[in-house]
């Protein structure tokens, strides 16, 4: 927090706002110092923390199991991809073959859980924008796909479900055909979504041409998924650098020229349709078999070090994990797609309308959980 | 000018395309469940509360092996052991769970050798106070 003695250009006083950390839009607890000159930001100041849990300290007290348990608490929209890619850290110190079946199953997850982040910012971003109606719909999309994740690991929102060497549970009886339907069902609703939002005029105004990432900055700032994607740079680490067995699937890699808001939307809706598709191709090719790998009861991987890179819904997700031979990690460090991704924040605002902010903050689609950790 | 109209046109047909939408789901059922009045139906691996089993007699399954409490991140069961002297046994005297601090991960339920701890799809847990969320052996043993 500093004190306003910013002056704007003709000499005169500023205003100074502070919006959140309890502002409904901010998406969490985030505080964003503004120094107004009537209703233009001539300074932002992005203030995080506020959920701050000191998680990476906390792993090095507790087991490597029980870290996949915690890491579906540092974003807590996409469980699924943390514990993604803190299982594929483990592996990779422990250096384990994972079967064929778990595999799939993890990639069926981490993309439902793809589609379940990008449909809850659809309705968070057209709320931010005015339109409370998207959001209902957003949510009662969501509802059926947590439904799936009930049905499979018990838990709606904590899923830990993975597990080092594998899964935890078998897909339950007719869960197949559930998530076939699902997917028909998302593929119909995203016909509504188009025509209640992305098509409404009002929507397009407050969105195109707002909040614009040059490519240069998106490489300077090291921003990643969909928000790098929008701004022309056509990366996907599923692709590019792949993991797990992506490259048995065939999808596309989106991208968008401008770089705005509504490009930044467009992005996950067009990410949306590509993961339904890989959820149809796992489906198809899952076949019965292990889900587990015999991995030793306790944990305790040789001395070294890995760093695994996944794309999670949000950016690029990355764990770089220390082992010193013991049950505990040495160090975990998270490469939090949303810490990063905000920093950009500071540079895009300034110049920009108030009633903006909001429109460019959800366009990044951050969640605090991640940003603080 | 026309440019203006046009617009003005277009804003006007992409809010009846909108309540189009809207109007489809008007005449449909809700989605909504009125909670205390009407419930959703509960996954059956749901992990909620935890039990103890016994078995057909009634007696505990529960060894007091201690593996649940170790395997724990959030160190949330405690148990007293002693050795019966009437079979020689290793038993508890007390297994008390704090759900105050329990994350329902699942990790006890799966570490278990007498697969004897399991999770309920039990999920209210009101008190008012943090004591009453500590459940013990009368609460959590199914007989």
């Amino acid at each position: 927090m500093t004190e306003n003695t910013l002056k704007d250009k003709d000499g005169f006083e500023t205003m100074y706002l502070n919006m959140g950390p309890q502002h409904p839009s901010t998406h969490g607890v985030l505080r964003l110092g503004l120094v107004l000159d009537g209703e233009v930001i001539i300074k932002a100041e992005p203030d995080i923390g506020y959920l701050h849990r000191g998680m990476e300290k906390l792993a090095e007290s507790r087991t490597y199991q029980a870290n996949i348990a915690m890491s579906d608490r540092f974003d807590y929209v996409t469980s699924m991809n943390n514990n993604f890619v803190t299982a594929l850290a483990v592996e990779k110190l422990l250096g384990v073959e994972i079967p064929k079946r778990a595999q799939y199953l993890r990639i069926l997850m981490a993309e439902l859980n793809r589609v379940v982040n990008h449909i809850l910012f659809f309705g968070f971003f057209a709320m931010d924008l005015g339109a409370t109606t998207a959001l209902i719909f957003g949510f009662r999309e969501r509802e059926e796909a947590l439904e799936l994740f009930e049905s499979v690991c018990g838990a709606r929102l904590t899923y830990n479900y993975f597990r080092v060497g594998g899964v935890s549970r078998d897909l339950p009886a007719g869960f197949i055909e559930k998530a076939g339907n699902f997917v028909k069902m998302m593929r119909s609703r995203l016909k509504d979504y188009d025509d209640l939002v992305t098509g409404n005029v009002i929507f397009q105004d407050r969105s195109v041409g707002i909040g614009r990432i040059s490519k240069e900055d998106v490489l300077a700032y090291s921003l990643s998924g969909p928000v790098m994607r929008a701004s022309g740079i056509k990366y996907d680490i599923r692709k590019d650098d792949t993991y797990s067995v992506y490259r048995e699937f065939d999808f596309e890699v989106p991208v968008r020229e401008n770089g705005d808001c509504f490009d930044r939307y467009m992005m996950r809706m067009l990410e949306l349709r590509e993961a339904l598709k890989i959820i149809e191709q796992v489906l198809i090719k899952l076949e019965p078999g292990e889900i587990l790998a015999k991995v030793p009861k306790i944990i305790k991987p040789p001395a070294g070090e890995a760093y695994v890179r996944t794309e999670s819904p949000k950016g690029e997700l990355a764990l770089y994990l220390v082992s010193d031979g013991t049950a505990n990690p040495y160090r975990l460090h998270l490469r939090a797609p949303s810490f990063i991704n905000l920093q950009i924040l500071q540079k895009i605002l300034t110049g920009v309308k108030v009633a903006d902010v909001i429109a460019i903050l959800g366009s990044i689609d951050i969640t605090l959980g991640e940003v603080d950790r | 000018m026309n440019a203006y109209i046009l617009k003005i046109l277009r804003g006007f047909w992409s809010l009846l395309v909108g309540m189009k939408v809207t109007l489809k789901y008007f005449f449909k059922k809700p989605v909504t469940v009125q909670y205390p009045y009407e419930k959703r139906e509960i996954a059956p691996v749901w992990r909620g509360i935890l039990n103890q089993l016994c078995d057909a007699k009634g007696v505990e399954l529960c060894d007091g092996c201690q593996i649940c409490g170790r395997i724990c991140p959030v160190q949330c069961i405690s148990m007293e052991v002693y050795k019966d002297p009437a079979d020689n046994k290793r038993k508890t005297s007390s297994y008390i769970v704090d759900f105050g601090r329990c994350m329902f991960c699942g990790l006890c339920v799966e570490a278990c050798p007498k697969k004897c701890l399991v999770h309920t799809t039990d999920y209210v847990l009101v008190s008012y106070e943090r004591a009453g969320m500590v459940l013990g052996k009368d609460k959590l043993v199914k007989r």
